[in-house]
């Protein structure tokens, strides 16, 4: 019985404890080694298969890589080869073969190599040169037998020959050459023999003559240079005895009387055995570069003479910077360094000879000049270069490339010019600077005059007060009024005059209503226009825009000032201001003014100096019409400042036309709130404007008013104006005072002087906003500062509104109302 | 030197010889993990042996006399005439620990007349080469180092071993032999074929592979396995992996798979794979492995020990391929040693023997491993 048959069987009767084995089991026992068997054999038979696989793979890669070297191998030798088999068809080849050919090996498969070549070997190893068809490159081939036992193949190894054959061709074409150099480059061969006599002439009688050649052959070469300097025929001796070649021997041939130059070249010549057997070589006659030689010399000379008579210094740099033409003159001017300046002298060593002897009194380092000047790349930049020397005198250089790559340099002696050059440039700052001063004082002189002006409308204002039931005394008081009116508008006009000469006019651009623009001059006109019998009248275009941004203050100025000057010279007739708009883009335009009258306009001699300062159009205009001069002139810079141009057209009798055109920008209702009052933003809502007579009726409610001001003259007219409104004050004579008083007491208004002792108004301001209580109390400057950037100065400090002294008392009732209104609707 | 052996399947226990012994001082028992984990199997033994050391293993199959047994204990006394042992255990909780732990535990065994150390491991929480080098440390090359890590089934999910104790997973227990009149030999042998081309070990971790020629391994071994490749990782041991250092060509050892990694894509093995080895796959034939069987007793038959007992550990991967024709080689080893020696042993996850070519201590997979004890009679 079969082993595990009957280890099984063991089992089943282990299983079953009994004679009689557990044939159940014993039968799965069977079974399963079926299975077992099974399973084995489809593992192995799987096993067996994927090994194979693998080892089939694992052969291909390592055949792949043996022809993959075999391939590497064989496009890299230098020879091209073809496989074929023994019908003489290709089969394969490398790429040298495909690239020579002119085929891809596919085009080459199967085709015969008789249609390749022009002939091939007939039996293998024997080398033949032959052509491509295709080409006709020609090639050395050889065939050589691959046969084995198994298959027949040959192979045709191939390899491009035209070098070798250019190579020929080119030795062929460069003797050729050679005799075609020697030709063009002489006029005539010769030969003498080893005793130096000549012995052959070739192409010497058809320049010089057949009779001549024939007085020639024979004789020697000592003979022949008997006229040649000592030097020259000694030298020629010693290289003929030592068979030497020799060039560029030049002498005078004399023949039958008479002397050519020539100049000769030879080489000597030897037999096989090595024995000197004489001279061979060429000769040239140079009679012609002999005279333009001399032509050159002369006029060289001529140049040289020239140069040297000049009065500046000349000298001339060749492109390797070797000095090579220079005059008397330059070496007189560079006295200091006049050995290093010769001929061959290199232009850095001279440079370089300057700093070391510090013959310039450079204002930049000596190092960076020296490098500036020797590098040819920045000695150019600079193309005139005065410099002062050590001995007080003041040299110009100009130092130019010429278009060989050399450097001309002309120096002349400028002392004279720079030092009239100084002393013209000193008047001249010397006259800036006053003109400077002068300004400046004029502007200063603004707060001056303008405290006591105060003093002067205000004292006036309060007098008229106080008299009504005098009207004589109230009519001179009218008067003085008047006139203080009159002298501050002068008084405005220089000080804008001097500001803008100062340079200290400053253009401050808000957004504005074209319309205020318009109520404000009617309203400045009205009281001239009262007294005459004129017409006044707008003409507005329809698309000006509403709003717009721009320096209304200094835009009104203009215009007053002129339709004012156009009311002034008008006695009848009109005065009419022409607004026009043009859209210059989408945000900006042109807005031109014409203002024209029908006065007594102005001749064309008085044209000419309108607009110059403190001109007028006659002295007699001053008498009979009063004004500085000043007007149009500020107009004219105001206009020119806000970016226009003022021009004007008159007839004397019939009438003037001014007319400006000023750039503006477009504002979108947007964003004017943002901008209009800037101050406003400080108070949270803005206050209603009252026009009642008295600021405050309501005697419980009366509001305290700080005043703070160091002028007395000044307090006396505030206080008295404050006591006649009926309101609460107290007076602080400066800054610091006036923060002790708003510590101890309550107060909702500060009138704010600028210019004090101790501590200004700005400061002072600063200090209130600081404290958290004090955020919304207003203070208005009221100040002889009336400059536009004073007010802005004010209102960055944290004031809320600006009056200009002298006050205008209407505006200060004006301004407290407002303002006060405010304080006591927001409560601290 | 005495034996008892007994066997029990299907619940009876059946004596397979019996020396009359008056006092076992060594009782080796090899059972199914499933026997093992009831929880009572030391106390039946110590039942019938009350005196004695008692060494528990779980195995992939057991061997008593010239059979092989599943879901079976097997269980064998032994009394020594003169010779002595000395048995020790340690704990292990990961591989990482082998050779710390394995060092730990020879070195609580006696060195002095120590003539053979017979390892049994846990055969699932340790790396076998790690086990033997931790030993090595502390043994010196006089003694003798064999043994195998435990098994179950073809589960590769939890093994056993005990001493003195009911079984548990990681532990590590070693018996000391001592003894001059100790006759000692050992064989190990695989009789598997290479085949299939040579690979590269091109990335691993240990004992963790990754890549064979840059290829996931898993992925080589789920093709050759086929259907088969469900039963990972036991399946894999119908296809071996042998390796060897680069440049060496004769001496190479046999690797069994632990586990698989699905998600990493690699697999686990009883020993090393250090990168750079050549690798090739192996295959068995039933007759060559039988063969290999008998090759191995021959290699270690002693003349003159009588009685002797031959403890035999084989691999788990042979038993899967030869199903159960697996006895073929127990019963060649059984007719190459002749009656009078008795055998026991188990189907094992890593068989630990000394090389037969460099003859130093290495874990083995895939052979049948010999380890022949016997006593000198004595003159006197």
């Amino acid at each position: 019985m079969h082993k595990l048959l009957q280890r099984q069987l063991a089992k089943a009767l282990r299983r079953s404890g009994t004679e009689t084995p557990d044939m159940e089991y014993l039968l799965e026992l069977i079974s399963t080694s079926y299975e077992e068997a099974d399973k084995e054999r489809r593992l192995t038979d799987h096993a067996s298969k994927l090994m194979e696989q693998e080892l089939k793979t694992l052969h291909e890669t390592a055949l792949r890589q043996t022809r993959h070297y075999f391939k590497s191998v064989l496009d890299r030798i230098g020879d091209a080869v073809l496989f074929l088999n023994p019908d003489q068809q290709v089969i394969g080849c490398n790429r040298l073969a495909e690239e020579m050919l002119g085929f891809p090996l596919n085009d080459l498969q199967g085709q015969n190599i008789d249609q390749l070549f022009s002939r091939i070997p007939n039996s293998p190893n024997t080398t033949l040169t032959a052509k491509l068809q295709q080409s006709r490159t020609p090639v050395e081939l050889v065939k050589s037998d691959l046969s084995d036992d198994s298959h027949q193949e040959q192979l045709l190894i191939f390899r491009d020959i035209s070098e070798r054959t250019r190579a020929k061709r080119r030795l062929k074409e460069s003797e050729q050459m050679f005799k075609d150099y020697a030709e063009a480059s002489s006029d005539w061969f010769w030969e003498t023999d080893a005793k130096h006599r000549i012995s052959h002439l070739t192409g010497f009688s058809q320049i010089m003559g057949a009779d001549q050649m024939q007085e020639l052959i024979g004789r020697s070469r000592m003979e022949l240079m008997t006229h040649a300097p000592k030097a020259i025929f000694e030298q020629h001796i010693e290289d003929l005895n030592a068979h030497r070649p020799f060039r560029d021997l030049e002498y005078e041939l004399v023949l039958s009387g008479s002397r050519t130059p020539i100049t000769v070249n030879g080489k000597p010549i030897f037999n096989s055995d090595g024995e000197f057997i004489g001279y061979r070589g060429t000769a040239r006659d140079i009679s012609d570069i002999r005279q333009a030689q001399a032509q050159q010399q002369h006029s060289d000379q001529q140049l040289r003479t020239a140069i040297g008579s000049l009065k500046e210094g000349i000298a001339l740099f060749d492109i390797n910077d070797q000095l090579v033409l220079f005059n008397k003159r330059a070496k007189q001017l560079y006295h200091a360094v006049s050995d290093k300046i010769f001929i061959g002298a290199q232009y850095a060593d001279i440079a370089k000879a300057m700093i070391d002897r510090q013959v310039l009194d450079l204002e930049v380092d000596s190092e960076h000049w020296l490098n500036h000047q020797i590098n040819k790349n920045t000695r150019y930049q600079t193309r005139s270069k005065i410099a002062r020397t050590q001995d007080g005198r003041y040299l110009q250089a100009i130092e130019t490339p010429i278009p060989d790559g050399g450097t001309i340099g002309i120096y002349s002696d400028v002392t004279e010019t720079v030092l009239l050059e100084q002393s013209l440039r000193e008047a001249k700052n010397h006259a800036e600077h006053a003109s400077q001063v002068k300004s400046e004082f004029m502007a200063n002189m603004s707060h001056e005059i303008r405290t006591p002006m105060n003093a002067i409308i205000g004292l006036t204002y309060l007098a008229q007060q106080e008299l009504e039931q005098n009207p004589e005394l109230k009519h001179y008081l009218s008067q003085i009024q008047q006139s203080s009116e009159h002298l501050l508008g002068i008084i405005n006009d220089v000080l804008d005059f001097s500001k803008i000469e100062a340079g200290k006019l400053l253009l401050h651009s808000q957004p504005f209503k074209f319309d205020d623009l318009v109520k404000q001059i009617d309203i400045f006109l009205q009281g001239s226009l009262a007294q005459k019998q004129i017409q006044f009248g707008w003409q507005l275009a329809d698309n000006i825009p509403k709003l717009l941004n721009g320096d209304i203050l200094r835009l009104r100025q203009i215009l007053t000032n002129l339709a004012s000057n156009a009311v002034k010279f008008t006695h009848k007739g009109q005065v009419k201001i022409s607004v026009y708009c043009h859209d210059l883009n989408s945000d900006q335009i042109n807005l031109q003014f014409i203002v024209q009258d029908t006065g007594i306009g102005i001749s064309e001699a008085q044209q000419q100096q309108l607009f110059s300062p403190f001109m007028q159009a006659d002295r007699s205009i001053t008498r009979t019409y009063g004004g500085t001069g000043l007007g149009l002139a500020i107009s004219k810079q105001l206009v020119e400042l806000l970016g226009g141009q003022l021009s004007m057209e008159s007839e004397p009798g019939k009438g003037s036309r001014f007319s400006f055109e000023v750039p503006l920008n477009k504002v979108d209702t947007l964003s004017i709130t943002d901008h209009t009052h800037p101050t406003l933003k400080k108070i949270a809502s803005t206050p209603e404007t009252s026009t009642a007579s008295k600021i405050f009726s309501d005697e419980a409610q009366l509001p305290m008013i700080l005043l703070v001001e160091d002028n007395n003259i000044n307090q006396m007219v505030a206080s008295r104006f404050l006591q006649k409104e009926g309101l609460h004050y107290k007076v602080a004579n400066h800054g610091a005072e006036a923060l002790t008083q708003l510590e101890n007491n309550h107060f909702d208004l500060v009138l704010m002087d600028m210019q004090m002792p101790e501590m200004d108004g700005l400061t002072a301001t600063r200090k209130i906003r600081t404290n958290p209580e004090w955020q919304n109390l207003p203070i208005i400057a009221m100040t002889a500062n009336a400059m536009s950037e004073d007010r802005n100065a004010c209102l960055d400090a944290g004031m809320n509104d600006h009056i200009a002294k002298p006050i205008d008392f209407a505006e200060l009732r004006e301004k407290l109302a407002l303002w006060l209104t405010s304080s006591l609707q927001h409560p601290k | 030197m005495k034996l008892m052996q007994l066997l029990q399947v299907h619940g009876q226990w059946t004596t397979i010889r019996d020396d009359g012994l008056s006092k076992a001082s060594l009782i080796l028992c090899f059972a199914a993990s499933a026997l093992c984990r009831a929880g009572t199997l030391y106390q039946q033994i110590r039942t019938m042996f009350p005196q004695g050391d008692i060494v528990i293993c779980s195995t992939g199959g057991e061997i008593l006399d010239e059979e092989v047994f599943d879901q079976s204990i097997a269980v064998t006394a032994i009394e020594f005439e003169s010779s002595q042992i000395q048995v020790a255990k340690t704990d292990i909780q990961s591989p990482e620990q082998s050779c710390q732990a394995a060092n730990h535990l020879a070195s609580q065994l006696k060195i002095e007349g120590l003539r053979l150390v017979w390892l049994i491991s846990d055969g699932l929480l340790v790396n076998g080469s790690e086990l033997i080098k931790g030993c090595r440390q502390v043994l010196p090359d006089s003694v003798l180092l064999t043994g195998g890590l435990a098994g179950d089934g073809a589960d590769f999910q939890q093994t056993f071993t005990a001493l003195n104790a009911e079984p548990t997973s990681g532990q590590l227990i070693a018996i000391g032999f001592y003894g001059d009149h100790l006759q000692l030999s050992c064989a190990s042998y695989g009789g598997w074929d290479r085949f299939g081309p040579e690979r590269k070990v091109t990335r691993s971790e240990g004992n963790i592979l990754y890549e064979l020629d840059h290829q996931p391994a898993l992925t080589l071994y789920k093709r050759y396995l086929g259907d088969e490749a469900e039963k990972l990782p036991s399946s894999a041991l119908l296809f071996p992996l042998t390796i060897r250092a680069p440049g060496q060509h004769e001496s190479s050892v046999v690797r069994t798979i632990l586990a698989i990694d699905e998600q990493n894509n690699s697999m686990t093995f009883a020993g090393d794979l250090p990168q750079g080895y050549t690798a090739q796959l192996m295959r068995g034939n039933f007759d060559r492995l039988v063969e290999g069987a008998a090759n191995a007793a021959s290699q270690a038959k002693i003349t003159g020990a009588q009685p002797a007992l031959a403890l035999l550990v084989s691999c788990i991967g042979r038993k899967l391929l030869m199903g159960q024709r697996i006895a073929d080689e127990v019963e060649a080893v059984s007719e190459t040693l002749g009656t009078s020696v008795a055998l026991t042993g188990f189907y094992s996850y890593g068989e630990i023997a000394p090389d037969t070519q460099s003859k130093r201590c290495e874990l083995h997979n895939q052979t049948m491993t010999i380890t022949l004890i016997g006593e000198a009679i004595d003159n006197a």
